[in-house]
């Protein structure tokens, strides 16, 4: 009995704490409402919101909901997260690679960029890459196209827009050329496993994604054509570039920013992987005969990424959170449209803040749930 | 140049902040002098008295106001809790800890220092500078310095009550941490400005450079309590068991075995925890505060700078790299020092 009042007593301590601290918390939150006029609900997400969003991935104008600028704002975050981790992961990688280089110069320019970029707050960088390195950038009707066809500019980049006919015979031809080179790939492993023959995948896989699409364009009646961004004259002093797809400078500086720093930690995590590897290993790889290539591919990197991808889940994490500053270059994110302009026009702070606070949870919990599970695939299978 | 140093804080009034600076790197740097008789009495001294002094100096002195003394009395509560903690029975120490430090609160809040405590800032005979004027390169290092000093403790304590043995308290620490962990700091920052307001009585008033020192504080603490648990987990079962054989109870054993050793191995971590903590500085713009960064781009709109802002963020991000390399290679020093082989 004695023993058991020992266990229950500080727990029960601890929790009534934490109660008393929610409680008081809400029992002011209640009187300061009601002090001030305001009242709790989340009902306000389907009124009109009258403002304005500069950039959006979906339809969006001051008519719509909060709840449609709150999606805005949450497709943007999650286009700078994919992109961002996309370059960084790239970047990252071959980073991490050239810091083990036996080339001295390959070796220390990489040392170099991860030593000076990981010591700069991001919110610095952002700021040097939006208002010095971008606006440096020509204006519109200054600008020098990139292969006839992009333009940058001061007021972001044109990039022309595809326009599709029958888009979806060219989707459903893609899909059933990713459906073929999977079962291509477990034939051919079962091939090499009963037979010891080795069957070219990789050719095989390269014609089938390029041809099946193809006969689409043939044979489908699918067409595609580009629109090119055309320069067009507003006033005898201001150009406007139209047609096309416009990315705005924010959404280049943030991604930039982002991806050059978290490419520096990637890049770390990476040169841990391969280091993590034993000596041994490589040497026996390539005592067998392997090419320094097969070498990393078949040998190094399977074993490495087992220790390389936990640390960079974190980073990709770190990434999305970090995503959250755009809010300082006027980059209309979750935080920006919602916890700031929306916000600011509802007061309603206690519900915006717990909603943003919680996608971002929800967020996060999703990104490392994915990488669990990618975890978990490639760990030693143990039999 | 003044700007980056100190902000909107008043020309005449600098040396407040120069002096604040030098008395700390000095009491600081008293470990190194400090003769063997007293080196066991430094980590007391590093984790109680400096601090103290520290918050002192910085928010008396550099604020020369009454602003701060409901909170500075709940410091006070719990150092001297902490330092009668020491001649406590071990069963009680729980208890204790929980009860004892807002008793003294209470105490010392309504019936002792009642009148002192307003003549305080008059006495100084200096002028009230609002922490909003606060700014630069000198809120730069006051909020590390105390975000760091915080986090710290707060970190270790949710690390240990992650790997308690009360499913209770493990699952109220796993909330805190995962909660923190998962939203950005930016949010957490509004969330201090905006919605933390609205959850105290009205007449509390809470400064808002305080806030912002809180809120990063509990962020950073979630990282430091899973490079600590990281740590712990990392020393095998033996020490655990060894400390119990020899009838150490839960403090001793964690004070005297296990914080030492794990938190020896955890020294890269928790240097990478602080230079995050270092870097995150910049973004308490949001409440309205401007250190360095701030002051940048708020100088980039003045004629006289037009066309510099290019040299301007260099300059900034240069400082930086030398603050966090430096922190950096100290890490390094002190993983060198303590570096036992086992």
């Amino acid at each position: 009995m004695n023993l058991k009042l020992k266990d229950i007593v500080p727990q029960l301590i601890t929790v009534i704490a934490v109660v008393l601290i929610f409680g008081f918390f809400t029992y002011n939150a209640q009187i300061n409402m009601e002090n001030r006029g305001i009242d709790f609900g989340y009902g306000f997400l389907s009124q009109e919101s009258s403002f304005d969003v500069q950039f959006s991935l979906i339809e969006y104008d001051g008519s719509h909901s909060y709840f449609r600028a709150y999606l805005v704002g949450l497709l943007n975050t999650i286009l700078v997260s994919v992109i961002g981790i996309i370059i960084a992961t790239i970047l990252g990688v071959i980073v991490g690679v050239a810091r083990l280089s036996p080339n001295y110069l390959i070796n220390k320019f990489a040392a170099f960029y991860v030593e000076f970029f990981r010591n700069i707050p991001l919110l610095l960088q952002i700021f040097f890459w939006y208002f010095a390195a971008l606006r440096a950038l020509p204006l519109p009707q200054d600008a020098e196209a990139i292969f006839g066809v992009f333009f940058l500019t001061i007021k972001g980049l044109y990039v022309p827009a595809f326009i599709w006919q029958n888009f979806s015979i060219f989707f459903y031809s893609l899909v059933a050329a990713v459906i073929a080179i999977i079962v291509i790939r477990i034939h051919a492993k079962k091939v090499q496993e009963n037979q010891g023959k080795q069957i070219p995948v990789f050719f095989i896989s390269l014609g089938l994604i390029f041809i099946l699409p193809l006969l689409s364009f043939l044979i489908g009646g699918v067409k595609l054509s580009f629109e090119v961004p055309v320069l067009k004259q507003l006033a005898t002093t201001s150009f406007i570039y139209e047609g096309g797809v416009s990315l705005p400078p924010e959404l280049i500086a943030l991604t930039l920013s982002l991806s050059l720093y978290t490419a520096t930690f990637i890049a770390e995590c990476v040169r841990a992987g391969i280091q993590g590897v034993g000596k041994g290993q490589k040497e026996a790889a390539a005592s067998i005969g392997l090419t320094p290539n097969q070498v990393l591919k078949l040998v190094i990197m399977p074993q490495a990424l087992r220790i390389i991808i936990p640390p960079t889940t974190n980073q990709y994490l770190n990434l999305t959170k970090n995503s959250s500053l755009a809010a300082a270059i006027a980059y209309p994110d979750l935080v920006l449209v919602f916890a700031g302009t929306a916000l600011m026009q509802t007061g309603k702070a206690i519900e915006i803040v717990s909603i943003t606070m919680f996608t971002y949870l929800t967020l996060s919990i999703s990104i490392s749930i994915l990488m669990n599970w990618y975890n978990k695939r490639i760990a030693i299978q143990e039999k | 140049m003044r700007r980056f140093m100190y902000g909107m804080y008043p020309n005449a009034e600098q040396w407040r902040i120069n002096l604040s600076f030098i008395s700390l790197v000095l009491l600081g740097s008293v470990g190194y002098f400090a003769t063997d008789k007293f080196k066991k009495y430094l980590t007391l001294y590093y984790v109680v008295i400096y601090p103290l002094i520290a918050f002192l100096f910085i928010f008396f002195f550099i604020s020369g106001g009454p602003v701060f003394f409901d909170f500075s009395y709940g410091i006070i509560a719990a150092i001297l809790s902490i330092i009668i903690g020491f001649f406590i029975p071990g069963r009680f120490k729980f208890y204790y800890f929980l009860i004892v430090p807002l008793a003294l609160y209470i105490i010392l809040k309504y019936f002792l220092f009642f009148e002192e405590y307003i003549e305080l800032g008059k006495l100084e005979g200096l002028n009230w500078v609002e922490t909003g004027a606060w700014g630069g390169l000198s809120l730069t290092f006051i909020i590390s310095f105390f975000c760091l000093i915080f986090c710290f403790p707060i970190g270790m304590a949710f690390a240990l009550g992650r790997r308690s043995g009360f499913p209770l308290i493990r699952y109220i620490s796993v909330g805190f941490i995962e909660f923190w962990r998962g939203v950005p700091l930016i949010t957490v920052l509004f969330m201090s400005a905006v919605m933390f307001p609205m959850f105290l009585p009205e007449d509390f008033f809470i400064d808002k450079l305080v806030r912002a020192i809180i809120a990063i504080s509990l962020f950073e603490a979630a990282y430091v309590a899973e490079v600590i648990r990281g740590g712990l987990q990392a020393l095998p079962r033996g020490q655990y068991e060894a400390a119990k054989s020899l009838g150490m109870g839960y403090w001793k054993m964690h004070i005297f075995v296990i914080l030492p050793q794990a938190l020896k191995l955890v020294i890269p971590g928790i240097a990478n925890t602080f230079l995050a903590l270092v870097k995150d500085t910049p973004l308490i713009f949001v409440v309205g505060l401007l250190e360095i960064v701030g002051m940048l781009n708020l100088a980039k709109t003045n004629p006289e700078w037009l066309g510099f802002a290019m040299e301007g963020y260099v300059f900034a991000a240069i400082i930086f790299w030398i603050i966090c390399y430096a922190m950096s290679k100290y890490s390094y020093n002190l993983e060198q020092k303590y570096k036992t082989d086992r």
